[in-house]
C-alpha cells in the first residue's frame, strides 16, 4: 500500500507544496528564492513522471526496436527548456537580490519595505 | 501573398540583437523603421483577416506533433495594438537619455515575445514566453537604478514567478490527461472527456496563473509596484500598462472560449470584474504620485474589461474588447503625459503640479483629451467601449454599480483637472516638449477621438460587427456624463477627500509573503467554487 502511495508524482506534489509553504511562510528573502527553487524541482519531477512505466526505453538509440515501451520524449524536452528557464529566473532573483542587500543591509522582506517607506 | 507571422516574432528580436552587436550610427532609424514596417503588417492583417483564421505551421508536421501560429480577428486586433504602442513608444523617446543598445535591445525582444504570446497555440510555449518576457520587464522596470527600484522589481519577478509555476503545475496535468498541449487538439478532445471533473484541476491551476497576470481582484498587489515605480522611463510603464497586463487578459479569453465546452465561469469572473473595478479606483482616489494613480486605474480598467468578456451578450463581449483597445491607448499616453510633467515639475506629487494651461496648451489639451477618454466622455474611445460593457443590463443593482464605477473613475480623475486649471505658483516656466514627442502624443490623442467619434467604422468595416452606437445617440449619453461628473466632484470634493478612509486604503499594503498567501488563497478558492458548482 505505502509503496504505491510514494510514487514521482505525490512526491513532486508534495515538493511543489514545500515550496510554496517556503514563498508564503517565510521573511527571509533569500529563503523564499529557495522556496521558488524546490516549487521549481517539483515541478521538473512532475512532468518526469506523470507518463513514466516500468522498465520503458530512452527514446533514442539502437534500443528502440526491441524495446516493448518506450518513454515519452516530449516531457523531457519540454523540462529541459523549464530547467534552463528556471535557472536562469533564479539567477536573476539571486543578482538582484545581492544589490538590494547592499542597499537595504538586511534579509529579511518586512523590514525591507519598512525602510523602502522611510528612505522616500 | 501573405506575410509570414514568424516575421512579428523574429523581425524584432533579431534587428535588436544586431543592433546591440554592430554599433552602428543609424541605430535609432533602424529601430524606427522596424516598428513601421511591423505596425504596417499588422494594419495588412487586421484590414484582411476578416473572420477566418489563418494558422501557418512553424515544423513540417501536423498539429498534434509540430508547433504553429495562428492569427484570428482577436489576436490581430492585439497585435494591431502592440505594434501601434511600441511604434509611439520608439517614436517618443528617440532623443531621451535612456535610449541606448541595451535598452534597444530589451526593449525590442519585449516587443518580439508579446507578439509571440498573442500567435502562440501551445500551452508550453506560453509558460516560455511569459517568463522570458517577465524577465526582461524586470530588467526594464529598474532601469534608472532608483532607490525603490531593487524592491520593486524583484516582488514583481518573484510573485510571477510564483503564479507561472502555478500555471506550470496545470499544463502538466493537462498533458498527463490529454498526452498533447496545443490549444487546437486540447479544444477537440474536451467534448470526448468521459469524466469532466478531471478538468477542474488544471484549470483551476491555469486560471490562477493568469489570473495573476491580469491583475484580478486579490492578485494587484504587485502592478502599481510595477507600473508605477519611478524607476522605469515612462515608456516603460506604458507598454506594462498599455499592453503587457492585457496579455493576462488575452489569455483569459483564449482559456474561457478552450474550456467553454466542460467549465463555466461566467458569474464568477462576472463578479471578480466588478470587485476588481471596485478596489482599483477606491486606490487609485486615495493616491498621491501621479503615476500610481494610473497604475491603480489601470486595475479599475481591468476589471470593467473583464466585466464586457465575462458578459452574457455578444455585445459585451466585443465591449470588453473594444475596451483593452481604448484602454491600451489612452493609459499609455497618460503616461507619457505623466512622464512629461514629472520632468517638467521635478515631482512626482501631484498636488505639486499647478498651471499646466499657462506652462502648454499643447500637453493641457492632450491630457483632457486622455481624461475624457478614461471618463467615457461621449465621442471618445472609453465612451464608445463602456457603452456595449455595460449594454442590455437591467437589474438595477447592477447598473447602480456601473455608475459607481464610472462616477469612481472620474472622482480619481479631478486631480487632473486641478493640475491643469489650478493657478500657477510663481511664475509658469515654458513647458519645452521635442518634436517627435508632440508628434506622438498629439497622434495618440486623435487615435482617442477617433476610436469613439470613428467607432462605427471600426466596428463595422474592421472587426464586421452589425452593433452601432453612432455620433447622435452619443451626444444622448452628454447630459448623463455632466450630471454623473458634477455629483461625483461633489461627493470627492465635500465626503471623500480629507477622509480617514482614503488615509487609511492608502495605508494598505501587502508584503511579499501575503501576496504569496493570496495567490493560494484565489487558487483554493477557485478550486471550491468549481467542485461545488460542478
Amino acid at each position: 500500500m505505502i509503496p504505491k502511495i510514494i510514487n514521482g508524482e505525490n512526491i513532486s506534489i508534495l515538493l511543489f507544496f514545500i515550496g510554496v509553504y517556503g514563498v508564503c511562510a517565510r521573511r527571509n528573502i533569500f529563503k523564499t528564492i529557495m522556496g521558488l527553487s524546490i516549487m521549481q524541482a517539483g515541478l521538473v519531477l512532475f512532468f518526469l513522471s506523470i507518463h513514466a512505466m516500468e522498465g520503458a526505453v530512452p527514446p533514442i538509440g539502437q534500443d528502440i526496436m526491441n524495446a516493448a515501451v518506450v518513454s515519452d520524449p516530449v516531457p523531457q524536452a519540454l523540462m529541459i527548456t523549464a530547467v534552463v528557464v528556471g535557472i536562469s529566473t533564479t539567477a536573476v532573483s539571486l543578482t538582484m537580490f545581492i544589490s538590494l542587500y547592499h542597499k537595504y543591509g538586511t534579509t529579511n522582506w518586512v523590514k525591507v519595505k519598512k525602510k523602502r517607506g522611510e528612505m522616500d | 501573398m501573405t506575410p509570414h507571422l514568424l516575421m512579428f516574432i523574429m523581425f524584432p528580436i533579431t534587428i535588436g540583437l544586431l543592433l546591440y552587436i554592430l554599433k552602428h550610427r543609424l541605430i535609432k532609424i533602424i529601430a524606427v523603421a522596424t516598428e513601421i514596417l511591423l505596425f504596417s503588417i499588422s494594419l495588412w492583417y487586421i484590414i484582411n483577416i476578416g473572420d477566418q483564421s489563418i494558422m501557418m505551421l512553424l515544423v513540417n508536421a501536423p498539429l498534434p506533433y509540430g508547433m504553429a501560429l495562428r492569427i484570428d480577428q482577436l489576436s490581430a486586433t492585439m497585435l494591431l495594438l502592440n505594434n501601434f504602442l511600441f511604434l509611439c513608444m520608439v517614436v517618443y523617446s528617440l532623443k531621451r537619455p535612456y535610449m541606448n543598445r541595451l535598452f534597444i535591445f530589451l526593449f525590442l525582444s519585449l516587443q518580439g515575445m508579446i507578439n509571440a504570446l498573442f500567435l502562440s497555440t501551445d500551452f508550453f510555449n506560453v509558460y516560455i514566453l511569459i517568463e522570458v518576457a517577465t524577465i526582461s520587464v524586470s530588467i526594464l522596470i529598474m532601469y534608472k537604478k532608483d532607490s525603490q527600484s531593487m524592491y520593486d522589481g524583484m516582488i514583481y519577478l518573484l510573485v510571477n514567478m510564483v503564479a507561472m509555476g502555478f500555471f506550470l503545475l496545470g499544463i502538466g496535468f493537462l498533458y498527463k490527461t490529454f498526452g498533447v498541449l496545443d490549444f487546437v487538439t486540447i479544444e477537440t478532445l474536451i467534448p470526448n472527456l468521459e469524466n469532466k471533473r478531471v478538468m477542474l484541476l488544471p484549470f483551476s491551476l491555469l486560471i490562477t496563473g493568469v489570473s495573476l497576470k491580469a491583475a484580478l481582484m486579490p492578485l494587484f498587489s504587485w502592478l502599481p509596484k510595477a507600473h508605477g515605480t519611478a524607476s522605469a522611463p515612462a515608456v516603460v510603464s506604458a507598454i506594462l500598462s498599455g499592453i503587457f497586463v492585457k496579455v493576462g487578459v488575452y489569455l483569459l479569453i483564449r482559456m474561457m472560449s478552450i474550456f467553454s465546452v466542460a467549465i463555466d465561469l461566467q458569474s464568477f469572473f462576472l463578479v471578480l470584474g466588478f470587485l476588481t473595478a471596485l478596489s482599483g479606483f477606491m486606490f487609485a482616489m486615495s493616491q498621491t504620485d501621479i503615476k500610481l494613480i494610473l497604475a491603480y486605474h489601470t486595475i479599475s480598467q481591468i476589471g470593467l474589461i473583464l466585466i464586457g468578456i465575462s458578459g452574457m451578450r455578444d455585445q459585451n463581449n466585443f465591449g470588453g474588447v473594444y475596451h483593452i483597445l481604448s484602454h491600451g491607448v489612452f493609459k499609455s499616453l497618460f503616461f507619457l503625459v505623466s512622464g512629461i510633467l514629472v520632468q517638467h515639475f521635478k515631482t512626482r506629487k501631484i498636488k505639486n503640479m499647478t498651471g499646466l494651461w499657462q506652462s502648454s496648451k499643447l500637453v493641457s489639451i492632450v491630457l483632457i483629451f486622455a481624461i475624457l477618454s478614461i471618463t467615457g466622455a461621449p465621442f471618445f474611445s472609453g465612451g464608445y467601449s463602456k457603452y456595449f460593457i455595460t449594454y442590455g443590463y437591467d437589474n438595477a443593482v447592477l447598473k447602480w454599480l456601473f455608475v459607481i464605477i464610472n462616477a469612481g473613475t472620474m472622482a480619481s480623475f479631478i486631480k487632473f483637472f486641478r493640475v491643469i486649471f489650478s493657478k500657477p505658483i510663481g511664475k509658469p516656466e515654458k513647458l519645452h516638449v521635442d518634436v517627435n514627442q508632440k508628434v506622438v502624443i498629439m497622434t495618440m490623442a486623435a487615435a482617442c477621438f477617433l476610436l469613439g467619434f470613428g467607432g462605427d467604422l471600426i466596428t463595422n468595416t474592421i472587426h464586421h460587427q452589425p452593433y452601432t452606437f453612432d455620433a447622435l445617440s452619443q451626444i444622448t449619453k452628454l447630459p448623463i456624463y455632466l450630471t454623473t461628473y458634477l455629483m461625483s466632484y461633489m461627493v470627492f470634493r465635500y465626503v471623500l477627500e480629507n477622509s480617514k478612509a482614503l488615509k487609511f486604503i492608502k495605508s494598505i499594503e501587502l508584503s511579499f509573503n501575503s501576496i504569496n498567501l493570496a495567490i493560494v488563497s484565489f487558487f483554493f478558492a477557485t478550486l471550491a467554487y468549481l467542485t461545488i458548482t460542478f
